[in-house]
């Protein structure tokens, strides 16, 4: 069958608008309002699926990352990455408590034992609270009062050492005593002090 | 100079008997005398009481946690008393404890004692309180200074 000529330009004109609707259609918005969607998730939020959407405007400065996590799997925890209080939100489905970090002084004593140095053993933490607890022999005190052990049963590299003598005379600072020279326990510390060893028997 | 008459008399007023003959109650008594008089006689401003070492202590005395002999002795307090000129030492009152081992014939007086101290010379001082600890021995025949020790309370100066 003959396609008469004059149809011709019309079929052309329907195959044109075809094409060029179906090019239209499949075109994304690029338009400065659309919100971008984050197919491939941070890999902070990698323990949970969801997506991230940055809902900030294209093109426009961002001051900070402000992500809304939504999780689309039940019990999805949050890294501390999105904890509160680190300009990232969790919303439905995030155990915020879990989120929390750990204070840093929690445990008990931590807070006496002062900050945690670099390269600080626990032994070091644990002698310098002894220290500020029981503070260390000043020099210029009397004979009688110069063997109050502070350091009793540390060891004395970790204090700084003993001062040697049995006056450990005032002002002097001569040396160190050693750790075979400490004191036995004072009274009030554990054990049976010096005078009442002395003495024996059941006092 | 007076002191040391006075701890002189503590420790010799029982020479005429064995001390461990004495009954626990003058052990006790003898024991808070010596050790009054013994801080006293510390107290002043001389090197004399040095020499009371040998006299009012035994040939080996537990001085502060280490054994020492009379020498020995002598030459830790004359240091102390060289570095502390000024001496004022002296048992709080009414914290005085004596407690004593009858059939070891040695008793034990602890008590809370203030000091304060100086040295002119060097334009120190230091003054505060501290755990005194005395241990009498009634073995022989006359009371001795067998052990010496404390513990630091409260102190300040310099």
């Amino acid at each position: 069958m003959a396609i008469p000529a004059r149809t011709l330009p019309v079929a052309s004109l329907a195959l044109l608008v075809g094409i060029g609707g179906t090019l239209l259609l499949g075109h994304r918005d690029t338009s400065p309002d659309a919100v971008r969607t984050v197919p491939a998730l941070p890999a902070a939020a990698s323990a949970g699926a969801g997506s991230w959407t940055d809902p900030a405007p294209r093109g426009q400065p961002r001051p900070a990352p402000r992500l809304v996590f939504t999780p689309d799997a039940e019990g999805a925890k949050p890294s501390r990455e999105r904890a509160p209080g680190n300009g990232v939100e969790g919303t439905k489905g995030v155990d915020v408590a879990d989120a929390q970090p750990p204070a840093p002084d929690a445990t008990p004593g931590a807070k006496a034992a002062g900050p945690r140095k670099h390269g600080d053993s626990v032994r070091k933490r644990s002698a310098r609270r002894v220290a500020r607890t029981y503070p260390r022999r000043e020099r210029g005190m009397p004979y009688a009062t110069a063997y109050a052990d502070p350091y009793a049963g540390m060891d004395p590299r970790m204090v700084g050492g003993y001062r040697d003598g049995p006056y450990d005379a005032p002002g002097d600072g001569r040396g160190w005593r050693t750790v075979s020279e400490r004191q036995p326990a004072v009274e009030g510390r554990g054990g049976r002090d010096g005078l009442m060893r002395w003495l024996g028997g059941p006092y | 100079m007076r002191a040391r008459i006075a701890l002189s008399l503590a420790l010799t007023s029982v020479h005429v008997s064995p001390a461990s003959a004495l009954a626990p109650a003058d052990m006790g008594d003898r024991t808070a005398a010596i050790a009054t008089e013994y801080l006293r006689a510390w107290s002043g401003d001389g090197r004399s009481a040095v020499a009371d070492v040998p006299y009012v202590y035994g040939p080996t005395v537990l001085f502060y946690g280490h054994p020492y002999s009379r020498a020995g002795l002598m030459a830790e307090k004359r240091r102390a008393v060289e570095r502390w000129p000024v001496r004022r030492y002296a048992i709080r009152p009414g914290t005085l404890r004596v407690t004593c081992n009858v059939p070891e014939a040695k008793c034990a007086a602890r008590a809370t004692m203030d000091y304060a101290v100086s040295n002119p010379a060097m334009g120190t001082s230091a003054r505060g309180s501290a755990r005194f600890d005395l241990g009498v021995g009634f073995a022989g025949p006359r009371p001795l200074i067998l052990y010496e020790g404390g513990a630091a309370g409260s102190r300040g100066g310099r």
